[in-house]
């Protein structure tokens, strides 16, 4: 079929949808009468926007192919950790379709922002990764990432699960503020290994890419010489508690790990498996510094919102500018638009005298 | 030299909302025109209850201008961008993003109505003198169309509709110094 203008790429939609939607139902459906959506179909007519919008959502296709007859180059395209289902043994992402508004939104904040620096290359595996995030980079995980490798890293309630795209060569990481901070730091380390591999064009995940994410990430955040190095069959509760406080990760993240690299889980491990990572915590670990509650300042931190400051400041600098709308930065900074203190310039209105002369309602002075 | 007035829907709503919409039919002298996005809000808003007058306006306005070409519907896309905001739908912001385009793509000598903040900045940026309904009331009672005792009528019903208020008009002396000084 001819899919050379607008009209002939409608009627290529509508006859992709499904042979029992019929023309009639569709213009229902978008809000055209039949006689003006065969007109259009048949470029005897133009389409509205909103016409093009709505039949875009209608036929699941993009705006932007049926403007153009090319893919969108701003799609979307991403990666996902997925939930394992312990019975069944399925992968999957309950939470996608929520998720997705959520995504559509963070893709409009980079839309807006325009283009940022692309992020430099990044590690393929995890010794490499390591190298370049330095010493100790679990605490300071998402600021090493941005400081050092220009992967911007998004923290906003309500997504299910965390995701990695990209966005004209930056890549982003998008993860759900929980507190669960060994959650986060394993998702970080997951969409990390996403990105490495190049996995973001793949759409849906493999179960393989799904398995060598996992694999990469907990090489990363626990390698196996400090596996080792921690003498896991004499290993204490409080060295258990340590473990997991330094390296930033979850007691059966530590148990999975250990299965992974053929090491026996220790009495003091497979005691405390499918039990509260924060639980051990506060019963075994000490705080170094007396009187901090280090615990819970920790999950604080891994439970506030948060955007890259690139991404923010090229938000000011175009809403100062007048140039975009402050929604999305008030929406990223969670403030109400009036509360911003972020004023676009004064735009002083047409002069009302001169409206009344041009509409032929007041003579020329 | 006669100006052409572009309204968007904010603006058709306000008129509807005061049952006035003969002032807007008035004002514009039959140079009012529009976009079909906002053709199309507008036969939305009309089915809404109270805002059954905006039924007149395609008499008022007449065939509403499309977008003609490719480029244009992706310049609309590009302004539209500007404007929205997180959460909002497919078709939001599209009739300000139509009227901006058409305007300014087509070189058309005429001003735009809006009272959307963010759409009378983007339309200011591409040289688009804009006005809100306070200015075409305020205009509809320099020329005697609408005594003041009526207009701030007017204002006091736009504003118990949160429709927003007149810049500098917090009472009726404010609101007489402002607009009639």
């Amino acid at each position: 079929m001819d899919t050379q203008t607008i009209g002939a790429r409608v009627r290529r939609a509508i006859a992709d949808r499904a042979s029992s939607v019929t023309q009639y139902q569709v213009a229902e459906a978008v809000g055209m009468t039949p006689d003006a959506l065969s007109r259009a179909t048949n470029d005897k007519r133009a389409f509205s926007s909103v016409e093009l919008a709505r039949l875009a959502d209608y036929l699941g296709v993009e705006v932007h192919w049926l403007i153009t007859g090319e893919p969108d180059p701003h799609r979307r395209r991403y990666a996902a950790r997925h939930r394992f289902d312990r019975d069944t043994g399925a992968r999957d992402v309950p939470g996608r379709d929520q998720d997705e508004l959520i995504l559509a939104d963070l893709e409009l904040a980079y839309r807006q922002a325009g283009a940022l620096p692309p992020s430099h290359d990044v590690p393929r595996t995890p010794a490499e990764m390591r190298e370049v995030l330095g010493s100790g980079f679990v605490r300071p995980f998402i600021d090493r990432l941005e400081e050092r490798l220009a992967v911007d890293v998004v923290r906003v309630p309500d997504l299910s699960t965390g995701y990695s795209f990209a966005v004209d060569g930056r890549y982003v990481i998008a993860v759900p503020a929980t507190g669960n901070w060994f959650w986060e730091n394993f998702s970080l380390a997951h969409e990390l290994a996403h990105v490495a591999a190049g996995h973001l064009d793949d759409e849906p995940a493999t179960e393989a890419a799904e398995l060598a994410a996992n694999r990469w990430a907990a090489d990363l955040l626990m390698p196996r010489a400090d596996v080792v190095a921690a003498d896991f069959p004499s290993l204490t509760v409080e060295g258990l508690a340590s473990w997991v406080w330094d390296h930033g990760v979850s007691i059966d993240a530590t148990a999975n790990r250990l299965d992974a690299l053929g090491i026996e889980a220790p009495l003091v491990l497979r005691e405390w498996m499918g039990q509260k990572t924060q639980r051990l915590l506060r019963r075994h670990w000490r705080c170094p510094e007396p009187g901090l509650d280090a615990i819970t300042a920790r999950m604080d931190e891994a439970a506030r919102r948060r955007f890259p400051q690139p991404l923010l400041r090229a938000h000011v600098d175009l809403v100062e500018s007048g140039a975009i709308s402050a929604r999305t930065l008030a929406w990223m900074l969670d403030v109400a638009v009036d509360e911003l203190e972020v004023e676009p310039p004064a735009r002083p209105g047409g002069d009302v005298d001169e409206l009344a002369v041009g509409l032929g309602l007041m003579p020329t002075p | 030299m006669t100006t052409i007035l572009f309204p968007d829907n904010t603006v058709l709503i306000n008129f509807a909302l005061l049952n006035r919409v003969d002032i807007l039919d008035r004002i514009m002298r039959g140079q009012g025109r529009w976009c079909a996005a906002v053709s199309d809000e507008c036969a939305q808003s009309a089915k809404e209850v109270g805002l059954e007058a905006m039924a007149a306006y395609p008499a008022i306005l007449g065939s509403p201008l499309f977008p003609a070409t490719p480029a244009e519907h992706l310049e609309v896309r590009l302004l539209r961008d500007r404007l929205v905001g997180p959460g909002d739908g497919p078709t939001r912001h599209l009739g300000e993003a139509e009227t901006v385009a058409i305007i300014s793509g087509r070189q058309i000598d005429a001003v735009f109505a809006t009272d959307d903040r963010d759409a009378r900045m983007l339309a200011d940026m591409r040289g688009i003198t804009t006005y809100t309904t306070w200015d075409l009331l305020r205009l509809a009672g320099k020329v005697k169309l609408v005594d003041p005792d009526t207009l701030w009528g007017y204002v006091l019903t736009l504003r118990a509709r949160a429709r927003g208020n007149p810049p500098g008009v917090h009472d009726r002396r404010s609101f007489d110094l402002t607009w009639f000084g």
